[in-house]
């Protein structure tokens, strides 16, 4: 029994266990609005774009969030006018700018090494973060939490029906920039628990797993949310015991506990359909 | 409720639409409609039918020309509410994990605070408006597991709730059954008895007699607009619809016992099908059904 | 030190040659996959075959067949997935691919050193090592031939599948044709780039020779050259400023695929400009 007490008896892994569950649950939160919306490769991208912007704020000496966020919103910017200049499609598009960003924000981490050093980056180091980090990361997920409680409404009419939204008088421009800076946003803050390659699993999977097991949104944000949170917490608690990569122990907590919902779910999981289908057959 | 002056119109002046690549969608389209009317706004595809909704919604902005709303611009118009919009079913995402209280509840948006949070009377009139259109035992449904005429009602409802005083309907009769059809055709009389205006845009031409009161014939500009008795001539949809539009004459009626009328039958989507005296089969053309016509011929001698 | 320098070391050369042979493979590859609208697709198969590569480094078998399996496993049961919920396809991609890759991050720390990471990640084409060479110049070679041999039906299948299968053609054997294709291609560029970029390398050439042509046939050619070009500029350039080479050869891509949009001929924004 005190076995399962060790890793709250050390500092790091207490800080660890709570961060990760607050960026688990704010994440989850948007997630919703993202796998509803079709933006998981936006999500992936952005995640990766953002890492040039840690390294230009440290040779700037900027907190790195900030430098993160501006190259995620610069990256989200060009992705926009390139769309808007050329035939090709939206996910070509995407693929090529990311990537670019990413390979320069590589680059300049091979010359320039910062406070983060690569690895953290790309898989995050939640058991190092530093406190001022921790900080960042609160005001980030406070600032998030606070605008989705607020607006989550507007945005997911906004997903929902842009044409209606606008014919309301909503600036729908405002609100597509606005899911976009969360989106940078939530990624900057889940840079440091789970790496650049990874944020998107928080940012998708909870979604996803709510969206198998309601048909309103108002539950979905709440389950997804739950769902995130804990995923968070067990996952880095868990990591102590596997001795295995944090980031890591979450995002497959999180895929596990939406194979669960993928089979067991009541009305849309996989054995509900084959059961369907089978009294569909015998009547 | 609303506003009492000025006078409710849409006003549309040589309204110009180019899109960035330089495409010009309209041009110089004009037209004007008063308090109280049903228009059909008709055309093929691709004439500019929803470029011209957009413009009228203020999605686009002409590159030319204006659009007024009871004499104001269409940002205004806007910002009061004054606009509903019910889409095509092909542009809605109908696996949302929304019910359709929800989606009637979205018309209010406009209406409430900051938060969005329903009062009392944004429930009343969603529950009104779900009952105006017969909904109100579907109001826990998720809106994927609707039939095609109830989705269509569902999104009726959504601008009733919205009260605004001008309804735009994008293809409204497109995959509905025959019910919801006389539901909504019924709905937009007493919204237009109300003094609301209704544009339509539909394909559907024989609909268009039975409850537009105005109609407007759109091929890259405003051809007609006016009343539909005056409007909607054989003509007129003529030079709308090119050689788009399918036309069968029925001077020679496989029946020998015609009365010398002619009946002439448009439509631009299907074939008709069409029975004459007795419940025969028309043909449109007599050439390889000799043998037919002597049948009949024979037929109506005996 | 002058700019011939890196040509008198055999590492150099090797890698320069090397990296050629990957980035034409992507090249031919990135045009179906641009077309198709499939770029999601190729980053989540990059990212799925780390369990696949851990698994068979700790089982002693050629890494690429892990690669492969692992890449094929992502595919199917993304569309398993897809097929029997009513789940958005690019978020199914995303669950399935990050699971796949944090399942191999956990057993990575558990059974491996840090070096081996790094490589894979991120490649290491001046340090690649005789078996690894003969790994990608066989998975590279494979790849080239058959998409050059089925260039027609792919092109029929991402164009139009419907038609494809109204024709007889068997659709989801070319469904998992390409995505063979895609994962053999992934692990021919695990040396040179590492997983984390080949997807700039399976979708950026075929983005620029879409810039430049209308023609499928030239697309191809196009795309290849440009994709060659880039990879031997990144290794070039690389020597130089002593940088991360797949960045390099990322970085190059980008590079020309923003030459190709400003000074394409037809569609590039000066010229456009210029008729306007």
């Amino acid at each position: 029994m005190t076995d399962l007490l060790t890793p709250f008896h050390y500092d790091y892994m207490l800080k660890a266990i709570l961060v990760s569950g607050l960026i688990g649950g704010v994440c989850a939160f948007l997630s919703c609005f993202i796998t509803l919306k079709g933006w998981s490769l936006m999500g992936d991208a952005l995640s990766h774009a953002v890492v040039p912007g840690v390294s230009l704020a440290w040779l700037v000496g900027l907190p790195f969030s900030v430098g993160a966020f501006v190259a995620g919103i610069l990256a989200a910017l060009s992705m926009g006018w390139v769309k808007r200049h050329t035939r090709l499609r939206e996910d070509a598009v995407i693929g090529v700018i990311f990537t670019s960003w990413f390979a320069l924000g590589l680059l300049l981490l091979s010359l320039y090494p910062s406070n983060l050093n690569l690895r953290t980056i790309i898989f995050g180091n939640i058991l190092a973060i530093s406190d001022p980090d921790i900080l960042q990361v609160l005001i980030i997920s406070g600032i998030s939490i606070l605008v989705l409680t607020l607006k989550w409404r507007d945005l997911l009419l906004y997903c929902f029906d842009e044409s209606h939204a606008r014919s309301l008088g909503m600036n729908t421009s405002f609100l597509h920039f606005l899911l976009l800076s969360l989106l940078a946003a939530t990624a900057v803050a889940a840079l440091q628990t789970v790496g650049a390659c990874l944020v998107v699993a928080m940012l998708v999977t909870p979604g996803a797993t709510a969206y198998l097991l309601t048909d309103r949104f108002g539950k979905m944000l709440i389950i997804a949310t739950i769902t995130g949170l804990l995923c968070g917490v067990l996952g880095a608690y868990g990591s102590y015991f596997l001795n295995g990569s944090t980031g890591g122990c979450i995002v497959v907590l999180q895929t596990l506990v939406f194979l669960v919902v993928l089979f067991l779910a009541p009305k849309h999981g996989l054995l509900a359909a084959r059961r369907q289908r089978r009294i569909a057959a015998m009547s | 409720m609303r506003e009492i002056s000025p006078p409710l119109s849409i006003e549309v002046a040589d309204v110009t639409v180019a899109y960035a690549n330089g495409i010009v969608a309209l041009r110089d389209a004009s037209f004007k409609l008063g308090p109280g009317v049903i228009c059909a706004l008709v055309g093929v595809n691709g004439s500019g039918k929803s470029t011209l909704f957009k413009a009228i919604m203020g999605f686009i902005r002409p590159v030319k020309g204006s659009v007024r709303i009871a004499g104001k611009s269409v940002e205004q118009a806007r910002r009061g509410k004054r606009i509903a919009y019910v889409p095509q079913s092909e542009e809605v995402d109908w696996t949302f994990p929304v019910n359709v209280w929800d989606v009637v509840m979205m018309g209010r948006y406009g209406h409430m605070n900051f938060m969005r949070l329903p009062s009392a009377t944004d429930k009343r009139i969603v529950a009104e408006s779900l009952d105006r259109v017969g909904m109100s035992d579907f109001k826990e449904r998720q809106i994927g597991e609707l039939s095609g005429g109830q989705k269509k009602r569902v999104f009726l409802a959504r601008a009733l709730a919205q009260r605004g005083s001008i309804m735009l309907l994008d293809e409204p009769f497109t995959g509905v059954d025959v019910t919801t059809e006389e539901t909504i055709i019924s709905l937009l009389r007493a919204l237009r008895d109300d003094g609301h205006i209704i544009l339509v845009s539909t394909h559907n031409l024989g609909s268009v007699p039975e409850f537009c009161d105005h109609v407007v014939l759109v091929n890259r500009t405003v051809l007609a607009a006016g009343p539909t008795d005056d409007v909607f001539t054989e003509k007129n949809l003529t030079l709308a619809f090119g050689g788009v539009l399918r036309q069968f004459h029925f001077e020679q009626s496989t029946i020998q016992e015609h009365d010398g009328r002619t009946v002439k039958l448009l439509t631009d989507d299907e074939r008709p099908l069409v029975f004459g005296k007795d419940g025969h089969l028309e043909y449109k053309d007599r050439e390889g059904r000799e043998k037919l016509v002597k049948e009949r011929e024979k037929e109506a001698g005996k | 030190m002058n700019l011939l320098t890196p040509f008198q070391y055999s590492f150099m050369n090797e890698a320069l040659m090397i990296s050629a042979l990957v980035g034409a493979v992507c090249a031919v590859l990135s045009c179906y996959l641009v077309l198709k609208g499939w770029s999601l697709m190729g980053d989540a198969i990059s990212h799925a075959v780390l369990p696949g590569i851990v698994a068979a480094y700790s089982m002693g078998l050629p890494l690429a067949v892990g690669a492969f399996a692992s890449g094929l496993l992502c595919a199917v049961a993304t569309g398993w997935i897809k097929s029997s919920t009513r789940i958005k396809e690019d978020t199914v991609m995303g669950i399935v691919f990050t699971g796949l890759f944090a399942l191999g991050l956990v057993m990575f720390t558990k059974i491996q050193t840090e070096a081996h990471l790094n490589h894979i990640l991120f490649g290491n084409i001046l340090g690649i090592e005789r078996d690894d060479m003969i790994q990608t110049i066989i998975a590279a070679s494979v790849t080239l031939v058959v998409v050059l041999v089925m260039r027609k039906d792919l092109l029929l299948f991402c164009f139009d599948a419907a038609h494809a299968r109204a024709i007889g053609l068997n659709t989801s054997m070319l469904y998992y044709v390409l995505l063979s294709l895609l994962a053999g291609t992934i692990v021919a560029s695990l040396q040179s780039v590492g997983i984390i970029l080949v997807v700039a390398m399976l979708v950026t050439p075929g983005c620029t020779a879409r810039l430049l042509t209308d023609r499928f046939d030239r697309m191809l050619l196009i795309a290849v050259a440009s994709s060659v070009l880039a990879s031997c500029i990144g290794v070039y350039v690389s020597f130089f400023i002593n940088g991360a080479t797949g960045a390099c050869i990322v970085l190059a891509q980008a590079l020309l695929f923003a030459l190709a949009l400003l000074l394409g001929p037809k569609h590039g924004l000066i010229a456009r400009r210029f008729r306007a």
